[in-house]
């Protein structure tokens, strides 16, 4: 019996548990995998915090403008600012914690320059700020696990929440590698199970943020909000079955964006964009590169690619503070970025978008809370590179605190008997199943489905096929394997439904914001639209979406 | 071309281990852990005789070097699947053998528990129990053993490292604890926790390390295990004669 769950040991949830063993509650975190897994272990960039060390004048007031810009206003400022506050002294705890940040000369930790904001306010560990991180957490986890004052398990999936009148108390999860839902009880359920990566496969992320719990939750009727928001990192590059990120800290370093015109080096963003230049915020970078390629036919090679140039930096740059990057082109693309420019591409990246939650991190229903990148905050139509990691592990810590406290809502036999009947109910699901189709199969039609229906560009036309190819991959669904496939089988049948939301939000958000373009409605709508797109699951099988106003309590 | 995936399986931990056969089409560049997905999305699945087959069990998660899931036996050696390319095999008739890592227990065909390796790091206490001091000189060295993905090719490789269980860790601790080991270590102030610290580590570390340096040819990061291990060393020694220091300031 535990006072507070909670599902994924990202920096998000490594930062939940932390505060909620620092407040003395009963904690149980949960994953799949190590933490030494988890996507957060890819962040290369940094993390921003207005620390106003480099004399530029900084502040965190400064940062939040920067974040709210960026988002074109669809951010919750209030959230933001608290976010930005909280920021200078997340790094500082961070450090204490043994975070292996790059220097300056004097001993601090040392900024670079990021997309999107002119201070230098980027904190950094050279390519490699969230395997640093980690390892720091993950480390503190572990000290606080063996005083005991964590508990800790590393070989469930969340399957779904169990849900009474009254809201949440607990989670029903599948041992890795087979076995019949168990249920977990708690007051309350902090989900911090990444972003749906896997919704659409050829991303830069991790496969272990397949959205499969956000998915499962959805179908449970949790609200989802601006799931539209789908970031594009415009420099990727084709690697091995996946888009292979070239850190926005390429660019931060000096890197340079170009293309041939006329047989000669183009640098087209800094023609563009004289001011921002190759450091614009990542969707006006995204859509720069497509109109080069696409609308003045500038591809290199007339393939879908330009150049990012970084070999005329200091070898001492590329050795240390690029050092992973450099290697990462090495080994995946055979291109020494040393000698030769990188051919990149705009991939799937980020989600803006996912559970609607409050300025506390509290979801639609009750005992449910949701942090990191799976949950909808601080980020509104386009991310800020390097807010990303200091959202998740301020959304943990925030996310931990309103959770803190909460009163029994069911008795110990009422918890029982909730879990119980959950855990049949996702058993005879998964029963259903006894067709041939193997579930891998399908979800690559539907990554293929929704990669061209939420591209960069989108129009109610393209939207509307991939929605009529999704409703036929659905009903292909009913054909799914059962047996040792049954719980993919029914995953599977969840991801479809939160890809179906995902459409549906675009072509209700009838303008164009942030990473949110229609060709169609090529305007930004600030009278219609400056307000948040809440998808929600209704019992009829149907998907509602409509709109809210920012920063309005999702509970009501 | 195509290829032979020849992979060893087992259902559980107690079922009887077989080799299965999978054929494929691959180019020099493909890499293992590809193969594996292309096999596992195949529908229906089926062997190079064409028998109906479960999935190959396996963990991967970032497909870049980033992570550690993925290591396991290829060829014979201990390697990250998605950093192993067609291209550097042998490739003797067509053939890649994949197994598990053989020092872990295993859970299911390539899938094996490393959890121990994390038994390794509680047992010996391997954390601050202070605010994390900054060393200029270990600077880049600590960051380096940061860095370590935990996947086990270097303890896979050892002639010393026999995994214990995960009640009892196991006696030798093997290059990625050390690494951990050297971290905290380097983030103390000279004092009385540093040198527990190093204690620990030459008790379940260095003690049983003969330096043979296989793991630093296996270490997909190519992390510098022996400047590591040596520097661990170094500051035990040091530490014997160390006035403490952790109080003052
Ligand atoms: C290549 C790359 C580079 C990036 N660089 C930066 C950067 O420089 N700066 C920045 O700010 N951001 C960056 N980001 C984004 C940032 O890393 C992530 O948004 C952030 O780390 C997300 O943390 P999280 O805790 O929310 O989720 P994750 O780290 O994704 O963790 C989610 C955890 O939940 C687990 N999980 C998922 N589903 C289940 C389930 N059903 N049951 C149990 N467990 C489950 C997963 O296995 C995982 O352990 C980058 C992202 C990528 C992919
Ligand atoms: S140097 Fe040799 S004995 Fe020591 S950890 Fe490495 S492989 Fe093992
Ligand atoms: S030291 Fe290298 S081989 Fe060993 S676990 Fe770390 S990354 Fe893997
Ligand atoms: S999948 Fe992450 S290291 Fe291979």
């Amino acid at each position: 019996m535990y006072d507070i769950l909670i599902v994924g040991n990202g920096l998000a949830g490594l930062s939940a548990a932390i505060t909620c063993a620092e407040a003395k509650a009963r904690v149980l975190l949960v994953s799949s995998n190590q933490p030494e897994r988890s996507q957060s272990v890819m962040a290369e960039g940094g993390i921003n915090a207005a620390l106003d060390q480099k004399g530029e004048d900084d502040s965190p007031a400064q940062h939040l403008a920067d974040t709210l810009r960026a988002g074109c206003d669809l951010a919750d400022a209030q959230a933001v600012a608290g976010l930005t506050t909280a920021a200078p002294e997340i790094i500082r705890w961070a450090d204490r914690l043994g975070t292996v940040f790059s220097r300056d000369e004097e001993g601090r930790v040392d900024q670079r320059c990021f997309g999107g904001q002119k201070k230098k306010r980027t904190a950094y560990a050279n390519a490699g700020i969230g395997r640093q991180l980690m390892a720091a957490l993950s480390r503190q986890c572990r000290k606080l696990e063996s005083e005991g004052r964590i508990e800790v398990r590393e070989d469930l999936r969340l399957v779904s929440a169990a849900l009474g009148d009254r809201g949440c108390c607990g989670g029903v999860f599948r041992r890795v590698g087979g076995g019949e839902p168990e249920g977990i009880a708690a007051e309350g359920l902090i989900l911090c199970c990444g972003g749906p990566g896997g919704l659409f496969g050829n991303n830069t992320g991790s496969l272990l943020s397949d959205g499969a719990a956000a998915a499962a939750l959805f179908s449970q009727g949790a609200a989802m909000a601006d799931l539209e928001m789908i970031q594009y990192h415009p420099t990727t590059a084709a690697g091995p079955g996946k888009r292979l990120l070239i850190s926005e800290a390429a660019r931060g370093e000096g890197g340079r964006l170009f293309t041939y015109k006329e047989g000669k080096p183009w640098y087209f963003m800094e023609e563009w964009f004289p001011e921002g230049g190759n450091l614009m915020p990542r969707d006006v970078v995204s859509r720069s590169i497509y109109k080069v390629v696409r609308e003045l036919g500038l591809g290199v090679e007339g393939r879908d690619e330009v150049l990012l140039d970084i070999s005329f930096l200091p070898k001492e740059v590329l050795d240390t503070r690029l050092a992973e990057i450099c290697r990462n082109c090495r080994t995946f693309l055979g291109v020494d970025p040393a000698r030769e420019p990188i051919p990149v591409w705009p991939g799937v990246h980020y989600f803006m978008g996912g559970f609607y939650v409050g300025a506390d991190h509290a979801c639609s229903i009750p005992r449910l809370w949701a942090a990191g990148e799976c949950a909808c905050q601080y980020h509104g139509a386009n991310r800020l590179g390097g807010n990303s990691t200091l959202g998740a592990i301020y959304g943990g810590r925030v996310a931990a605190e309103s959770a803190l406290g909460a009163s029994p809502l069911y008795s110990a036999a009422e918890k029982e008997a909730l879990l119980e009947r959950e855990a049949r109910r996702q058993s005879e699901l998964a029963a259903a199943f006894s067709g041939r189709l193997r579930p891998p199969r399908l979800r690559q039609e539907l990554q293929q489905v929704m990669r061209e229906g939420m591209a960069i560009f989108r129009s109610e036309e393209q939207l509307a096929a991939a929605l009529g190819r999704l409703y036929s991959l659905e009903e292909e669904a009913r054909g799914l394997a059962g047996g040792a496939e049954a719980a993919d089988s029914l995953t599977l049948t969840g991801q479809m439904r939160l890809a179906r939301a995902m459409l549906l939000s675009a072509l209700a958000r009838r303008e164009s914001r942030g990473a949110h373009q229609r060709s169609d409605f090529p305007a930004r709508d600030d009278a219609g639209f400056r307000c948040v797109t809440v998808a929600q699951y209704g019992a009829d099988g149907n998907i509602n979406v409509g709109f809210r106003p920012i920063g309005a309590d999702p509970c009501k | 071309m195509q290829v032979i995936l020849r992979v060893k399986r087992q259902a559980g931990p107690e079922s009887r281990p077989y080799w299965q056969e999978f054929s494929c089409e691959a180019g020099p560049d493909s890499s293992v852990l590809s193969l594996l997905e292309e096999i596992n999305s195949s529908s229906p699945l089926t062997d190079a005789a064409g028998a109906e087959a479960l999935p190959i069990e396996f963990e991967s998660g970032c497909r870049q070097m980033g992570c550690g899931a993925c290591a396991m036996l290829i060829d014979g050696y201990p390697r990250l699947a998605c950093a192993t390319f067609l291209r550097q095999l042998k490739l003797k008739e067509g053939v890649i053998t994949l197994a598990p890592l053989s020092k872990f227990p295993l859970l299911r065909d390539l899938h094996v528990d490393r959890g121990v390796l994390t038994e390794d790091v509680k047992r010996m206490k391997l954390w601050l129990n202070h605010d994390a001091v900054v060393d200029k000189k270990e600077l880049p060295y600590a960051y380096q053993s940061a860095s370590c993905l935990m996947c086990g090719c270097c303890a896979e490789i050892c002639p010393n490292y026999q995994a214990g269980t995960a009640a009892t860790g196991s006696a030798f601790t093997g290059a990625a604890v050390m690494n951990q080991a050297y971290r905290a270590a380097s983030q103390y102030p000279p004092g009385k926790e540093r040198r527990r610290l190093l204690k620990e580590n030459v008790a379940a570390g260095q003690g049983h390390c003969s330096r043979t340096l296989s793991c630093l040819r296996v270490c997909p990061l190519e992390l510098p295990l022996d400047y590591i291990i040596s520097r661990g060393n170094h500051m035990y020694l040091k530490s014997l004669f160390e006035r403490d220091k952790s109080h003052e300031k």
